[in-house]
């Protein structure tokens, strides 16, 4: 079992009368292969959930077991632990620090004492994945790059450690469409080359589209592990918990509603058009 | 760095926190002045009466307030060590020798006044910044500057510059947290290593932190421009300072205070009671 959380609570300001629980018993498995989709509105403990799993929040109480590594001990292998999984938090754009693109990807892995050409190495394969040049961005600023290049060089700053598993604070917050689109192909080509994706998202459709399972979190308590299908098909709980359905899933449902045959628990654009075409050509045989 | 707290306000209702800001700076001047005019047990006697008094109209609880000597213990043990042994007095004094440390009675009796001083200068504009908002307290400033901006100094923007700095700092305090997260994320280690290495590993955190400043600063002050901001010239205010009876009842407590005070260090009436010849007034 790659990552294994049971029965982690955490509250903050333990101790003081400002105390206040952020997460309730939460129980967790994420597998070999998932794309995990975090959801939930704000302040319901998504982020501190994720930053338990490279350690940068202590287990209060509670187990994390990343493959085989213990989180509960006060001294673990920090370096080990956050090269395995890497973290990638919201506007990442806003860590960069380095006079060069090159030499801000090189951060992580100069941490990790790399030699100088394995260094090398992953940084121009890392610039690669997220869709940049080498040879042309890696003596420029990172501070001269437009917003949406910065976050992709933040991106593979993280990527550069070869990260097993990737955690993902909303990627795409602040992006327009397209640079959505963009990053969230990004995302999926890295996760190819990771056990695991773990992503919180606002975004409907980009889970739907991209996650095969999804952790639904409301006031610190994990209120269950579904797949994208069965979350979407189940209007009550989504209504109940004030979650929006994917844009596709919500014109299938509409369709539905107006006598046409197409499956209201779509969730994604490919199969809207094939069970729209069916549907409209069904029709006119008729 | 979540641990910082700048302005220690203790939010509770009493008359203290509904007071003027102008008056209870004013007081507190005068408070750091009297303090200077003290040379006897009794006039700090008088102090702590004035203080106690002002602690229990805070409705702050005592603990808390003493709570702000922590950050000065090291200085007062300090002190009092360095100026029992190091006091030159007569040999008639001398209580304790050991080779060339020599302890007087003055030299005890003049620590402690020097202890009892430090410990009374804190715990006053303590008990001001526990009762104040920043807000109030740069607001109430920029009031009794006023007359400043007469000679063309620039009271308005000062205050202005303050009251920004003031709502920033827990902003910046977050900003930093989360960079600083970022970058340990990626390995960054700011816990190990000699001074030398710990000041350069906060490079990468202090720069990011720099480059958000500016863009901070660049966004409030576009804010600013668009909500017509011009400076001090014909500004008028929501909230506007009013001095009370409240207030003036507080300034002759505190004149009523500084006169005792005064008339224990200088004797003034002589004629009527002559405090010198009180032989238990050191």
């Amino acid at each position: 079992m790659p990552i294994k959380i049971e029965h982690l609570n955490y509250v903050y300001n333990q101790k003081t009368s400002f105390a206040t629980a952020a997460l309730n018993d939460i129980s967790l498995e994420i597998r070999e292969g998932d794309f995990l989709g975090v959801i939930g509105h704000t302040g319901s403990g998504k982020s501190t959930l994720i930053s338990h799993l490279n350690a940068l929040t202590r287990i209060q109480s509670g187990v994390i077991f990343v493959d085989d590594m213990d989180l509960r001990p006060k001294k673990i292998d920090f370096k080990k632990l956050r090269s395995k999984v890497g973290m990638v938090f919201q506007y990442p754009e806003y860590q960069l620090f380095a006079e060069t693109v090159y030499k801000d990807v090189a951060f992580g892995p100069e941490n990790i004492k790399l030699p100088e050409e394995e260094i090398a190495k992953r940084v121009e394969e890392a610039i690669g994945l997220v869709g940049l040049d080498f040879s042309s961005i890696k003596d420029r600023s990172p501070f001269e790059l437009s917003g949406g290049q910065m976050r992709r060089v933040a991106l593979a700053g993280v990527i550069a450690m070869k990260p097993e598993y990737l955690v993902l604070d909303e990627p795409t917050a602040g992006l327009d469409p397209r640079g959505k689109t963009e990053i969230m192909q990004l995302v999926k080509n890295i996760a190819a080359t990771c056990k695991s994706v773990i992503m919180i998202s606002h975004n409907m459709d980009e889970v739907a589209e991209y996650c095969n399972r999804i952790a639904v979190l409301s006031q610190g308590k994990l209120y269950g592990v579904y797949e994208p299908r069965e979350l979407f098909r189940s209007r009550e709980l989504l209504k109940s918990l004030k979650i929006d359905v994917p844009a596709v899933t919500a014109l299938a449902a509409g369709l539905n509603e107006r006598g046409f045959n197409v499956d209201p628990s779509i969730i994604n654009e490919e199969e809207l058009i094939e069970a729209v075409r069916a549907e409209y050509f069904g029709r006119k045989a008729q | 760095m979540r641990e910082i707290t700048l302005g220690q306000y203790y939010p509770v209702k009493s008359v203290l926190h509904r007071m003027d800001p102008r008056m209870k700076l004013i007081i507190m001047v005068l408070y750091i002045v009297m303090i200077f005019f003290i040379k006897t047990f009794i006039g700090f006697g008088i102090v702590l009466i004035f203080l106690a008094l002002t602690i229990a109209l805070s409705h702050v609880p005592l603990l808390k307030v003493l709570k702000s000597l922590k950050v000065i213990i090291i200085l007062v043990i300090f002190t009092v060590v360095m100026s029992v042994l190091f006091y030159n007095g007569t040999a008639e004094d001398l209580i304790w020798s050991a080779g060339i440390l020599k302890i007087y009675k003055e030299g005890l009796l003049n620590a402690g006044r020097m202890a009892l001083r430090l410990v009374f200068l804190v715990l006053g504009p303590t008990m001001l910044t526990f009762t104040t908002t920043p807000v109030e307290l740069t607001d109430g400033l920029e009031s009794l500057l006023k007359p400043l901006s007469y000679i063309k100094f620039p009271v308005h923007e000062l205050a202005i510059i303050m009251s920004i700095a003031l709502r920033l700092i827990p902003t910046l305090v977050e900003e930093t947290d989360k960079i600083q997260s970022a970058q340990k994320a990626r390995c960054a280690d700011f816990e190990s290593g000699n001074i030398f290495k710990r000041a350069k590993a906060m490079i990468p955190v202090l720069i990011p932190l720099f480059v958000s400043s500016f863009r901070r600063a660049d966004d409030l002050a576009d804010a600013m421009d668009s909500r017509c901001y011009r400076g001090a010239k014909g500004r008028t205010r929501m909230k506007k300072l009013k001095v009370h009876f409240r207030d003036f009842a507080a300034l002759f407590v505190m004149c009523v205070f500084f006169f005792a005070v005064l008339w224990l260090r200088y004797n003034f009436f002589p004629a009527l009671i002559d405090l010198s010849a009180i032989p238990w007034i050191i």
